[in-house]
């Protein structure tokens, strides 16, 4: 008989530690993975869209495209044409890297949301589906 | 210590019934809310009233959403071992419970080997062992399916020992042998196969099964190695949101500021898009040169690798290796999303007719890269194309080259052989000192098996046949022993060809490394694996099978047997050559004639055999013909090189140039030589006889002094010291010092007999009988005798006497078939006795 209720008192104490267990992985654990799934997102996007590479080179002649006047001549008429074929290389390249860059702050702020309202609703979880139960109650009750 | 009962994953299994049923709550949850959206659709369609349908989705799809949050806390916590430090970290003190170390896995072969009211302290490591004999479990099932053990058979086997709970051992014992192997395989954590690992040592029925299959801890270590290293692969494959495997998808936008290559495009292949389609792959060994190359391209002035090393050592992969570092960000940040184009300059040549217009279309090529920013060039091959051999393909592009060489705006890799480097690159040295020389050494064994564990899936699914631990193992040893190339490309090939072998015979699904040996065997000619019965009973007869050719001599005939006994058995342990073994005597003893019966008998033919005149080798200048220059193959190594099971036959070694003996010096003692162009020969296949009659007036004079062999022997050595001839580290090299004595008359008359013996047997193809009388014999040897001559006037006596006498009377068809012959031995005329 004393066996039976040690057997059941480990038994529940098992119980209770793994309830406890539970809590801590639900609003500690998990949260703290699903953060690290985020920030994973954050640092990819700023990988896939080269982010250090086209900010160094925000200015850059669009794929090094650029002319160059002949030596020793002076024609005004080249020279002006060489400027704003260069001038417009760099706009090239700056509005194709501006729109890159667009992109990028699009999907980080995207990113950053969905992270923050996942794990928003999952700390919420218990106590939205709390409700849910409640209130199905009340309808089935209706 | 051991508390198995104060650790997370007890808990775990004392709760899992409770999580079992989760699970199919989780699926019922699932079916009911998918039916009953179903239904309140179905509903809404139909125009009738679905509110009371509602509170039923919510209800079951709020268990369904708890059950998957049971479950995944179940499997995300419960069962995962949180602790992602090294067990070899972990410092032992007697607070450790390493029973917390254990997998969950483990823990619950654990508890349900554990007898009725055990103290968990204490198991039955028979019934521990038959709990792991689990098919349902990958791990245990691909560690003894790849040993070729069946799991059923070895539960029938340890069905009874399991049942009488049989060598009870404490369970600390088990673990702390099982940390051993978890330990050695750098794990966090104590599994599965670590516990089979100690149990191999610890349960005396399975030791004695695995001595009797000659499996050892090693392989279960190995294997274990392999299936943790898979199951770890296989999981982070799966965890798409890693960083590691978000950046495998590449990037957008990080080539927009460097320029176009339109002309280097056209004569080129894009490496980095091969190795992006190669997917992500785990590199193998060679770490220290990628981050030599690494170094090298980042550092300030010539930024120019030279990828030196033997082909199939692996040079191209560690270039793979580096663009996957530069592709997924994990190399320096210099070389982190830089292009690697291989200038195929094959295709160029032959696209482009003038030699101008090539020229002129390379040099474009390098202003493009220069211009491009982006860029690393590579070039393989190189030595092809500077100078040297001109042929069609092939250009000189060092004169083109050398101005770039030193520009820091182009990086290049070229990729070269060791004999590329001495004989094109090292003459120019303009070239050689713009590059930083990374070496590639061959892959140790551990790292080949690693690749080959790699490649074993694909053969697999594209045979459609199993191999087995045991075949791996068996390429490995024998690829190394008997394949002169390096690892690991050496060991890969016979890996497919062993695949595609097993398949034409299609007898079995599985590969075995009877396969794998006899691949090997096609391919080199040497008899491998297990020796079959016919080859026992030679090798044991083999002085019998030798004396058949040579007469007497029966020390240097038994030492020869014996070291290709040893050799062929396994048992031989010392580095070198099958066998090494100097002749001495005087000339016509049967030198020649032994090393000839051994050729003849041991490897098949007398062709299988390499003769080397050592006479020809009496100046230093004569080495290059030896062992190979710029210019021309050497005798012998390009010939063992050819043929690796041989014999070597170096015939009046006396008379070669001491410089020429010290480069044996090498090959006596650890079996292989490094030719005049740095690549390796390998002898251990190869038996090597050396003959000289260096002081053979001292052997016939100790003989003719009645003294004992090893009196004639020691005498002999004093002169040949005394004299220079050679020096005593060089003979003690060899594995035996023969002595051949000078022949006597019994001997020649044996001899006579023997090569009477062959003439008789060739006129007998004729249906000619011959008949050899001992008057013959005796006037044959009168004749041809000689002490310093030995039996090599034997052959001329019987040529000149019999032979021209009997070829007359066939001119004159004299002798017709089924006559018997005679010769008489007083004037060698023939006597003929024709058929009526």
């Amino acid at each position: 008989m004393i066996n039976i209720i040690i057997s059941i008192v480990i038994f529940l104490s098992i119980k209770m530690s793994i309830l406890l267990a539970y809590f801590y992985w639900h609003y500690l654990e998990r949260p703290k993975d699903l953060f690290l799934v985020m920030s994973n997102y954050v640092n990819f996007w700023v990988f896939f869209f080269s982010v250090n590479r086209v900010l160094k080179s925000l200015f850059a002649p669009w794929k090094k495209i650029e002319y160059a006047t002949e030596k020793n001549t002076f024609d005004i008429v080249a020279w002006l044409d060489v400027i704003f074929s260069n001038i417009f290389s760099r706009t090239i390249g700056f509005i194709m890297r501006l729109f890159l860059l667009c992109v990028f702050v699009i999907f980080e702020v995207l990113t950053m949301t969905i992270g923050i309202l996942s794990i928003t609703f999952w700390i919420l979880m218990p106590i939205i589906f709390g409700y849910l139960l409640f209130y199905i109650f009340f309808k089935i009750n209706v | 210590m051991f508390d198995f009962k104060n650790t997370k994953f007890y808990h775990g299994i004392i709760v899992e019934p409770f999580f079992k049923f989760n699970k199919s709550l989780k699926w019922f949850a699932f079916g009911v809310t998918a039916i009953s959206i179903a239904a309140y659709i179905f509903y809404a369609f139909a125009e009738t009233s679905n509110i009371k349908i509602l509170p039923i989705v919510f209800l079951f799809f709020s268990i369904l959403v708890a059950s998957l949050c049971f479950d995944s806390f179940f499997e995300n916590w419960m069962k995962t071992n949180k602790n992602k430090i090294k067990l070899s970290k972990i410092e032992d003190n007697e607070k450790i419970n390493w029973a917390e170390y254990l997998n969950f896995e483990s823990v619950k072969y654990f508890y349900s080997s554990f007898s009725i009211g055990s103290n968990a302290m204490t198991v039955s490591s028979s019934r521990l062992l038959y709990n792991l004999f689990d098919k349902k479990n990958k791990k245990t099932n691909f560690i003894f399916s790849r040993l070729l053990l069946d799991i059923d058979t070895l539960k029938d086997i340890f069905y009874e020992f399991s049942k009488r709970g049989d060598n009870v051992i404490e369970c600390e014992q088990i673990v702390e042998e099982a940390l051993k192997s978890a330990i050695k395989r750098n794990g966090a954590e104590i599994c599965e196969g670590d516990l089979i690992c100690a149990l191999s040592e610890l349960e005396p029925n399975f030791k004695k099964i695995l001595i009797d299959l000659q499996i050892k801890r090693d392989d279960f270590e190995n294997i274990n190695w392999w299936v943790e290293y898979l199951i770890k692969k296989e999981r982070s494959i799966k965890m798409f949101w890693e960083y590691e495997n978000l950046i495998r998808t590449g990037s957008v936008g990080g080539d927009w500021a460097c320029g176009w290559t339109p002309t280097l495009d056209e004569y080129s292949i894009d490496w980095t898009n091969v190795v992006r389609a190669m997917g992500y792959e785990e590199s193998v060994g060679h770490g220290e040169q990628v981050a030599i190359m690494e170094d090298s391209l980042t550092k300030r002035g010539n930024r120019n690798v030279l990828v030196v090393g033997e082909i199939g050592s692996g040079r191209k992969s560690i270039v793979y290796q580096l663009i996957r570092k530069s592709i997924y960000d994990m190399s320096l940040p210099e070389i982190n999303g830089k292009k690697f184009i291989q200038l195929n300059l094959t295709s160029l040549v032959s696209s482009i007719e003038s030699s101008e217009k090539v020229e002129s279309t390379l040099d474009q090529c390098f202003r493009e890269v220069i211009r491009a920013g982006n860029i690393i060039l590579i070039i393989d091959d190189l030595h092809e194309f500077l100078g040297g051999n001109q042929r069609t393909g092939i250009v000189d592009i060092s004169g083109i080259l050398i101005p770039y060489l030193n520009n820091p705006d182009l990086q290049l890799i070229c990729v070269t052989t060791y004999a590329g480097l001495h004989k094109q690159i090292e003459s120019k040295p303009a070239i050689l000192q713009s590059f930083v020389k990374v070496e590639v050494s061959e892959m140790s064994e551990d790292e080949t098996l690693l690749i080959l564990e790699g490649k074993v899936f694909s053969l697999e699914a594209q045979y459609k046949k199993f191999i087995s631990y045991q075949s791996l193992v068996e390429i490995l040893k024998t690829s190394a022993k008997y394949i002169s190339t390096p690892f690991p490309q050496k060991a890969i090939d016979l890996l497919e060809e062993s695949f595609s072998y097993s398949d034409t015979k299609g007898i079995s699904d599985i590969v075995e490394p009877e396969d794998v040996d006899f691949v090997i065997t096609k391919k080199t000619d040497i008899p491998i694996g297990s020796v079959n019965s016919q080859e026992k009973v030679l090798l044991l007869s083999m002085e019998e099978e030798l004396h058949k050719r040579v007469i007497s001599q029966d020390e240097a005939i038994k030492e020869i047997s014996s070291a290709l006994r040893r050799a062929r058995s396994g048992v031989q342990t010392r580095k070198g050559p099958m066998g090494t073994f100097l002749f001495l005597g005087p000339t016509g003893v049967g030198k020649t004639e032994t090393a000839k019966a051994v050729a003849a008998v041991y490897f098949g033919s007398e062709e299988k055999m390499i003769r080397i005149d050592m006479s020809e080798f009496q100046r230093t200048e004569d080495i290059p013909r030896l062992m190979g220059s710029e210019t021309q193959a050497g005798i012998l190594t390009t010939k063992v090189r050819e043929s690796p099971f041989s014999l070597i036959l170096l015939d009046e070694l006396e008379k070669a140039h001491p410089d020429v003996l010290n480069l044996f010096l090498q090959v006596l003692d650890e079996g292989y030589l490094n030719d005049n162009l740095g690549q390796k020969v390998s002898f251990v296949n190869t038996i090597i006889i050396a003959t000289s009659n260096a002081g053979y007036q001292i052997i016939l004079d100790s003989i003719r002094d009645n003294k004992s062999m090893e009196e004639v022997k020691e005498s002999l050595l004093d002169n040949i010291f005394q004299k220079g001839i050679f020096r005593p580290e060089f003979v003690n090299r060899f594995d035996g010092l023969v002595v051949f004595k000078p022949l006597t008359q019994n001997d020649l008359m044996q001899i006579a007999d023997l090569q009477l013996g062959k003439l008789k047997k060739k006129l007998m193809e004729k249906e000619i009988n011959f008949v050899v009388s001992e008057e013959l014999k005796q006037k044959i040897v009168e004749l041809s005798y000689d002490p310093i001559f030995g039996a090599r006037e034997m052959k001329r006596v019987i040529q000149e006497k019999v032979e021209d006498c009997l070829a007359r009377e066939f001119l004159a068809d004299s002798i017709k078939n089924g006559a018997t012959i005679e010769i008489k031995p007083n004037d060698f005329s023939l006597a003929i006795k024709n058929p009526q």
